[in-house]
């Protein structure tokens, strides 16, 4: 189908230039595309357009009327937007300021001296797409310097200490964007096309590293930012930039917050790239070193930042007692799961599972910082004994409200309790619901399998140090583990279900074990 | 260009986050939503966040839309898109039936660790696939059919989701707008998830929210905060 849509294409963009079909191997792996991403015929786009019911007479109205602000504020900013094309649809595009789009194939003119396969044209779009995405972020991180950063500064609506705190390094970040940016304009030819970025990317990508300490601040600058917005003239402020047209009604966080977003990314856009390059270009060898070095600077980011957020919520314990101080919370550098929980008085706790122990607190406000108190003595996980227990079983204890109380209130728990020589405690604890209360039990069981397999192996624990190291695989290597231990506890939780039911689910886990199966492959692949 | 109205309307806004894994079609129905039709010739690996308008009868809603990436890694980095989020889009392909049941567990699990109280809209893509031969026939082959309207349903009750919606982006816009526009009524109709969750709302897990001390002192009386956007 698709391989009908590209000769059509290619007469509606060249007129007068002889057509080129694909090569003889381009159908074949063109019939990958549905599965993708595909290509819609322009003949439908325009049979559709002649469908268009006269009920959208209506929208259309208030659209145009947004248009036509929409382009008074494009034709100030951007002199060199390009005009509609003529076999587009009638309908007015809907109603927004989003950033003006562009495709490569519409920014030059593909016609002039250009006979190129519908692959190579798709490998054009993808290295336009990084190169453009490159410039609207640098556009971005200005904006939120000189509309946000900048006026608060002078305006003294915050200190310049709050403000380096939520905005971080953004400001050295921009210099890096600037660089790829213009290594790609550099290299793209006079008819707008680029022969090989690989080498620029191997080239670059390493400086991505910087975004370590970006990245690790964001969950203190985020706290530090709904924190201030209790401000009056801090939420006045940020509530005139959201109205007004510069800001695209995106808020300060969405700014902030797209370096992170795009350096995860990039993984995508370059295999995009890689998946558009022929066999013979020796494009490709680069672009595979390109992506494997961007995946090891994303997933050293995302150690570190893991490990900053575990810092986080260390400094925020409150410790009632010296006793309560535990070292294992100390050389605690992974959090693996933390939230709310009541216990079977109804009291919330928040609870806290670093890698090595249980950490049961309440929230509290410290001079005006959320922070925690320990509630009782913290668990090491080697001596925690963790029940699951089925819904009713808890009697909810101590108060009149007990009596009351309904089935509603008597589902989800689970108990831990710990027990070494003087000391002994139990906690009966409720999760929302049922779902969030089998994430706690497999993280819980993920964590006490951790810590028994490192004491386990703690003699050739050094001879296996390589392998334990590396970040991704050890990723990997817990989410299949936790998604076992998921189909076990769906099994287990089976038993009390009727017949019918039981029969449905084991088709459901017939299934399950068919995407383990496929997931494995998947990461023999990777 | 700046005019002086009348005081309007409140402006309501939401955010709605979209997840799922690579190559489900996140990105395709927002590239719908936005531009009003299918990309024609190249379909964007990467969509900027941007806030769509969806003008109803009473009023007027903003839509503040956020793209993930789909990649399953990541998990300390990718999350912080979820921070105060009204509703998250998790979505699947229909015509990948044998990665459906593990990865939207694994999605669920990690809404649930960052926002456990925002809603979760099941959203099948690519609905246009259950009528193409070629798709048909390579399922066929594995003894498969694409996901139906029905089974959605029934994954999206079984995750705990509050509906199922579906569409395909490549054939019609219709049911993408649909999607966004069911999505902000929820958020807006409805103050507080389904009656059969627990009544009493929990605080979002690791996206800290910092009350004032009398929203504190409220909440020990179980005070059940009404949700606006």
């Amino acid at each position: 189908m698709v391989a009908k849509d590209y000769p059509f294409y290619l007469t509606v963009k060249r007129a007068n230039c002889s057509l080129e079909l694909p090569p003889a191997s381009g159908p074949a792996k063109d019939a990958e595309e549905p599965s993708n991403k595909r290509v819609k015929p322009l003949s439908r786009v325009t049979s559709l357009a002649n469908l268009i019911p006269p009920v959208k007479a209506t929208p259309l109205k208030r659209f145009s009327q947004t248009l036509q602000r929409s382009i008074s504020f494009r034709s100030e900013s951007r002199p060199d937007i390009l005009a509609p094309r003529p076999w587009s649809r009638n309908a007015a595009p809907s109603s927004t300021k989003r950033r003006d789009s562009k495709l490569w194939s519409e920014t030059f003119d593909v016609c002039v001296n250009q006979m190129l396969t519908s692959k190579e044209i798709k490998r054009q779009e993808a290295i336009f797409e990084l190169s453009q995405g490159e410039e609207d972020l640098i556009e971005d991180l200005k904006l939120a310097k000189k509309a946000y950063h900048d006026p608060m500064l002078k305006l003294s609506i915050m200190t310049e200490q709050e403000l380096n705190q939520i905005f971080g390094t953004l400001d050295s970040l921009i210099p890096l964007h600037e660089e790829l940016l213009s290594q790609l304009r550099d290299v793209r030819k006079p008819d707008g096309s680029t022969e090989h970025v690989g080498p620029i990317l191997v080239g670059w990508l390493p400086c991505l590293s910087s975004y370590d300490s970006y990245c690790s601040n964001q969950v203190a600058a985020k706290a530090l930012l709904d924190h201030k917005k209790q401000d009056h003239r801090v939420q006045d402020f940020l509530q005139r930039c959201l109205e007004s047209p510069f800001s695209r009604k995106l808020d300060l966080w969405n700014f902030l917050d797209i370096p992170r977003s795009r350096l995860v990314k990039y993984p995508l856009l370059l295999r995009e790239i890689l998946r558009h390059t022929p066999n013979d270009n020796p494009d490709q060898q680069h672009l595979e070193e390109a992506i494997n070095i961007i995946q090891g600077i994303v997933a050293e980011i995302n150690t570190k930042t893991g490990e900053s957020e575990c810092r986080y919520y260390k400094e925020r314990l409150l410790y009632l007692e010296e006793g309560q101080k535990d070292s294992l919370i100390d050389s605690s550098r992974v959090l693996c799961c933390h939230g709310e929980l009541k216990n079977n008085r109804g009291v919330k706790l928040h609870v806290f599972l670093f890698q090595e122990v249980l950490v049961i607190t309440r929230a509290v406000t410290h001079n005006e910082q959320l922070c925690y108190q320990l509630y009782r003595q913290p668990i090491p996980v080697k001596d925690l004994l963790l029940e699951d227990l089925q819904d009713g079983e808890v009697r909810l204890g101590g108060s009149l409200r007990g009596a009351f109380s309904n089935n509603e209130r008597i589902k989800n728990f689970f108990r831990v309790s710990f027990k070494n020589g003087s000391q002994s405690q139990t906690h009966s604890l409720q999760a929302n619901d049922t779902f969030n209360k089998q994430q706690w039990l497999n993280c819980i069981r993920q964590a006490k399998e951790t810590v028994l397999c490192a004491a386990g192996q703690a003699g050739v624990l050094d001879s296996e140090g390589s392998f334990l190291n590396p970040t991704t695989g050890s990723r990997e290597l817990q989410g299949e583990t936790k998604l076992e231990q998921m189909d076990q506890s769906d099994s287990e939780s089976d038993c009390s279900m009727d017949t019918s039911e039981v029969s449905l689910d084991c088709e459901r886990m017939e299934q399950t074990d068919s995407s383990c199966g496929n997931s494995r492959h998947g990461e023999s692949n990777v | 260009m700046k005019e002086r109205r009348a005081p309007q309307p409140v402006v309501a806004r939401c955010k709605l986050v979209l997840v799922g894994d690579v190559q489900c079609g996140k990105t395709a129905m927002l590239q719908v939503l936005a531009k009003d039709c299918y990309p024609e010739t190249y379909v964007p690996t990467v969509f900027e966040n941007y806030t769509a308008c969806l003008e109803t009868e009473e009023q007027r809603v903003e839509l503040s839309l956020w793209d993930t990436s789909g990649s399953p890694y990541y998990d300390n980095v990718r999350p912080l898109c979820y921070s105060d989020s009204d509703a998250v889009l998790l979505c699947f392909d229909i015509s990948r039936p044998e990665t459906v049941d593990s990865a939207l567990k694994k999605w669920r699990t990690e809404i649930l660790d960052y926002c456990p109280s925002t809603r979760v809209l099941l959203i099948g893509c690519k609905t246009d696939l259950r009528t193409d031969l070629s798709t048909l026939m390579e399922l066929s082959h594995q003894k498969q059919a694409p996901i139906s309207y029905e089974q959605g349903c029934a994954i999206a009750k079984q995750l705990g989701a509050e509906i199922y919606l579906e569409g395909s982006a490549f054939t019609s816009e219709k049911s993408i707008h649909s999607i966004f526009r069911t999505a902000s009524m929820l958020c807006l109709n409805k103050p507080s998830p389904l009656p059969q969750k627990s009544p009493v709302r929990s605080l979002s897990k690791r996206l800290l929210h910092l009350p004032s001390r009398s929203e504190l002192i409220s909440s020990t009386f179980k005070k059940e905060k009404a949700k606006s956007c």
